[in-house]
Parts: structure tokens; sequence; C-alpha cells
């Protein structure tokens, strides 16, 4: 089972990351989470990260890329820094539904 | 109420004259009279009205798991017509300055030399900014990422405009204009301010059951009237006879954008330096702009496929695009040349439509829509940003339950904006959506903030408060240009304006 990413669906509005963050410590804040949001801004290029067990999945709207450790990750900035000091994404075990899944408006997430 | 979830329980005082910053305590009991948002910065903008105050605020909402709880709230007094006025901040504004650690910020005072103001991490920092001043707002965002190393900060800036202070201005968040239609861009000038930046990464609490009753609700909504709904061209639809804006944007549109936490991406990206269908990141550096503004843009379709790139000038000398695309007009200006001279001379010289002669209500621009008696009691209103679609979206009046008379129609938009303005919720979103009614908010405020005592009466109450104190506190209200003044304006403003007394 994993989490799976319709990229362009996603229209930016966040919530994912705060539902990632509730699951591990019941606050809403996006410090924590296992998913997080990018967007290159004036491009309106953006999609997501999330930090898996043993690789990172890269949601970006024109390719769904699996980054293993080692790997150079194409166009990373100093934002996309802290997902690697993340916790692995673990679907929000003994829960239903992953929280990320069951917050998105738009249905982009869903667990495979 | 025992405790604080919403919020984390500080006010921000910023002195530009001393250049000091100081913490105060957002006390329980200024929850229980005010609520949040729009309320409690007016009462924060009344305990500091002899120092010039500029106030920053967050909703009880924002940055929660409700719906669209995206807003941020600016209070002022509007150097256009004097009038108090509360300018709503979208995007990720509003969550990016909670999460700093402050609720609320007041900017008193005028600083003797341009600075930056940096809030992050419960810190605040007052920064020269010389290196920006004169830059548009384009290059100020970058160069504030660059300069704190995150992609993720959020900018409050001003332009060319802003600096000369001309009532003209507009301040920008990020790089995509603002529904600042009444000169806080102007005011930031006055106040030497160019800039707010903000990085949060704090986190507030949440009581028990309030994440299900918010999920449950998204469901509702999204399952209702905005079922499938997305994109400005909705927004659009729901205009009387605008079908050739629709056309504009069919060749252009690359993707749709939300606000936090918003089922309803009301913002549209459009790409016109290089195709609407590349997903890539190319090459492109600047490809195109977010219609943030969808009255700016309508007001500049007389120049066809242009209309965008002229919204994008705007935005990067931080013009309000609606009054400059009107001048720029009645200039005689029919091509992208020639606005674009219009607007580099606009925010070097500034304008304005009274002088002009050009229809406007309290001086701030109108909707480019066809004569209607509620659509001009809305705008003669003032007070809430004229940027939100002065009528129901996608959704229509009968599914908000509104009686069938113009006045009942402009309270009933009036309400749902102090709501929204008052709880950190979308004021456009609550536009579209009777899924989020009354009764639904009173409850979501109970249960986050375990307040038994709070009903729909202390709610109406607080929104009947802002009223009457943002217009007891306005210098005019109401002033509207000739043209305007459809049949039984007079009567009805009267009306309306009565039940604020």
């Amino acid at each position: 089972m994993e989490l799976k990413i319709d990229t362009l669906k996603c229209t930016g509005c966040k919530i994912c990351e705060f539902a990632c963050n509730y699951h591990y410590d019941g606050t809403t804040s996006p410090i924590g989470s296992s998913i997080m949001f990018y967007r290159e801004e004036k491009k309106n290029y953006y999609g997501l990260m999330v930090k898996r067990e043993k690789s990172l999945l890269l949601a970006r709207p024109d390719e769904t890329e699996v980054v293993k450790p080692g790997q150079q990750i194409k166009g990373a900035s100093a934002s996309s820094k802290p997902i690697l000091l993340r916790v692995a994404c673990n679907l929000c075990e003994g829960e239903e539904t992953p929280f990320c899944v069951r917050s998105c408006p738009q249905d982009v997430l869903s667990v495979e | 109420m025992d405790y604080i979830n919403n919020y984390n329980g500080t006010i921000l005082i910023v002195d530009l004259e001393s250049g000091e910053t100081t913490n105060d305590d957002l006390e329980i009991e200024m929850i229980e009279k005010s609520l949040g948002g729009a309320a409690l910065n007016l009462d924060l903008y009344q305990k500091y009205a002899d120092r010039d105050p500029v106030v920053l605020g967050t909703g009880l909402f924002t940055a929660t798991f409700v719906p669209a709880s995206c807003l941020g709230i600016a209070t002022f007094k509007s150097p256009l017509n004097q009038g108090i006025s509360h300018v709503p901040l979208t995007w990720q504004t509003g969550v990016e300055l909670k999460l700093t650690g402050f609720d609320f910020v007041v900017i008193v005072g005028k600083s003797e030399k341009p600075v930056k103001v940096w809030l992050h991490d419960g810190l605040a920092d007052i920064e020269d900014s010389s290196e920006v001043w004169g830059k548009d707002t384009w290059e100020t965002v970058d160069s504030l990422r660059h300069t704190y190393g995150d992609d993720l900060i959020q900018v409050l800036c001003i332009g060319k405009a802003g600096e000369s202070r001309f009532p003209i201005a507009q301040v920008s968040e990020n790089y995509w204009g603002s529904k600042d239609k009444t000169s806080l861009g102007a005011v930031f000038g006055r106040k030497n301010v160019k800039a707010i930046a903000l990085r949060g990464l704090g986190a507030l609490d949440v009581a028990e059951g309030f994440y299900d009753q918010c999920t449950q609700l998204m469901k509702d909504i999204t399952n209702g009237t905005l079922k499938g709904k997305r994109g400005i061209r909705e927004t659009i639809s729901s205009l009387p006879h605008e079908g050739h804006i629709i056309q504009l944007l069919n060749s252009i549109t690359h993707r749709n954008n939300a606000c936090y936490n918003c089922p309803y991406a009301c913002n549209t990206f459009v790409k016109y330096r290089e195709s609407a269908k590349t997903m890539a990141s190319t090459e492109a550096a600047e490809p195109g702009c977010l219609i943030t503004d969808l009255c700016g843009f309508m007001s500049f379709s007389f120049l066809g496929r242009d209309a965008a790139p002229a919204l994008e000038k705007c935005f990067r000398l931080g013009l309000e695009p609606t009054t400059a695309a009107k001048l720029a007009e009645a200039a005689g200006n029919r091509d992208l040349q020639s606005v674009t001279g219009t607007l580099e001379q606009l925010a070097q010289s500034g304008g304005n439509l009274k002088e002009s002669d050009l229809p406007h209500f309290n001086q701030v621009s109108s909707w480019p829509l066809p004569p209607s008696l509620e659509i001009s009691l809305i705008q003669a209103f003032g007070i809430f940003s004229n940027a939100v679609p002065p009528l129901p979206i996608v959704a229509s009046y009968q599914d908000f339950d509104v009686k069938d008379s113009a006045v009942e129609r402009a309270e009933w938009w009036i309400r749902r904006q102090s709501l929204s303005y008052i709880l950190g919720i979308c004021p456009i979103f609550s536009l579209t959506s009777p899924e989020m009614s009354e009764e639904k908010l009173v409850e979501l405020v109970k249960s986050s903030t375990d307040w038994d005592e709070f009903d729909l009466k202390k709610l109406q109450e607080v929104v009947g408060q802002l009223m009457s104190q943002s217009l007891k506190a306005s210098e005019k209200v109401a002033e509207v240009h000739h043209s305007l003044k459809v049949d039984g304006f007079d009567g009805a403003i009267n009306d309306l304006l009565s039940r604020y007394a």
C-alpha cells in the first residue's frame, strides 16, 4: 500500500501538510509533516513531495519521480531541504484513511 | 472560555518611530468581546488611533481546518476616502502571519528611513530596506526570498506607486497584487515600509472533535453547490453578461490555484510567454501571471488577450488595476504599448477617478457590470474590499434564502463579508457555499474554543458592532459618482445604513 498523487488535480491549498502534522502531534502546523508542498511561484510550477521509508516521492506536474538515497534531486532549492529531515510517511498507521487523503478537497491523494 | 485554541496569544506592536517592537498578551476577554479578525483589529486600531495605526490581524479560524480559513485582515484609515477600511489578505498571507507566532500586528508611527519588517518564529525585526527601495514588487519578493533563504516566505510589499504615496497604490501579496482597493499601498509608503516578510512554522492547538467537524463540513461543501467548480471562469459565469471574458481566458489558462484549505480554486494562472499547456518548468522564468483580481482583469478586457500582461504590469508597479485600467481607457489607450506607458506614468505621478470625473464609489473603482440597485448599494457601503464580487458566486440568492429585495440582498452580502473578516474565512468563498451557515459557524466556534455560552445572538452582536463602529470611525460614507446612482438609490442606502446606526 502506498500514497498516490494525481498532481494535476492539486490546486496548492496545502491542507495535506497540516493534516499530516495533525496526525503526528495533534496541532495545526506544517512543521512536522511527511508530505510537503513545493512551488516555483512565478512559473506556477507546483506539486508535492512525500518522505517515504527508503525514498522520496516527487509528484511534479510533468512527471512523478522516486528518488533513492544519494541520488541528485532535479531543481532542488533551499526550501526543499527540510523534507529530508522529516519522518517517513506511515500512511497514518492505525487510521482507516490517512489524514491527508481525508482532508484534500480535490481528491488529489489516494492509497493504492 | 478558559483557554485559547486557535490563537498563539500574542499581539505584536511595531513602533516605526523608535525602531522597537514589543509583545502584548492577547487576552481571553478580548476574544470574548470581539472574536477576532476585523472586529479585534478595529479594537486595536481605536486603542492606537492617535499613532496612525495599520493593524494586521488573523481571524479565530485562520490557519485551522475550517474550509477556506486562509484570511488575514489589514485595518487602517484609507487615504483615498478617509474611511475605515478592512482589506482581506488571501493566498497564504494570513496563515503565514498566524504561524509566525503573532495573531495581531499593530504598526504605529513612521520610520525615518525605508525599512522592511521580518516576522518569523516568534521574532520581529525592523531592518533597513534600502537595497529594495525603488525596485518593483517582483524584484522585491525575489530579493527578500534570496536574502532570507526561503522560497516559501510570504511578502506584503509596495512598488513605485506606493513609495510615492499615491492613492492609486496597492499593496501586493507576493507577485500577484491583492484585494487592496483603498490605498493600503500608499499607507505603507507614508510609513516608509517597503515590505513585510512572513515565515511561519508555529503550531496551534486543536480541540477534540474539531478536525472531524471541519472535514465533514468540507465534504458537505464539495458535494454541494461547489461540486466540480473551480477557476475564475466559474466566478465570471456568476456575473451578468460577461461571456466574452471567458473566451479571453480559454487559450491562456494554465492551472487554477487555491488559497489555504479552500475547496474553490478561484485564482487562475494564465500563460502568454509560453504555451498554456506547458506543465514542465522551462527556461521561461516569468511565463505569465496569476489572476487574483477579477475586477481588474475585466477592466482591462478592452485590450483583448493583452488584458493579462496589463494586469501583470500593474502588479509589478504596485498599482490598483481597476482604477489604472479606467484611467488608461479614458486616456484613449487601446493597445498594450500605450497602456504600459500610462501605467508607468501613473506610478510616477499618480491619478484618481474623482478628479477625472469617472465612475466611483467612495473614490474606489466600480465593477464593470450592468447597473443594478443591489450592486450599487453593496459597493457604496464601503468598509470591505470591492475586489470581492458584489453578488453570490456559483450559488444564487435563493440558495442562501435571501428575500427578493435590493436592501435585503445588500445586507446579506455585508453580513457574509463581516463573518468572513471576523472569523478568517475567504470572503469570496463565503459567497459560494450556503452549507457554511451561521448556525454551522456558531457550532465551530463553540467546539473549537469550548465556549459553551456562545450562540447566534453573540455572533450577530459582534457583526453589528463591527459595522456600526467602522461606519462611526469613517469621516464620510456612501459617496457615489452621479452616474452610478440608479433609481431608488438614496432611499435604499439610507435604509441600509440605518440598520447599523
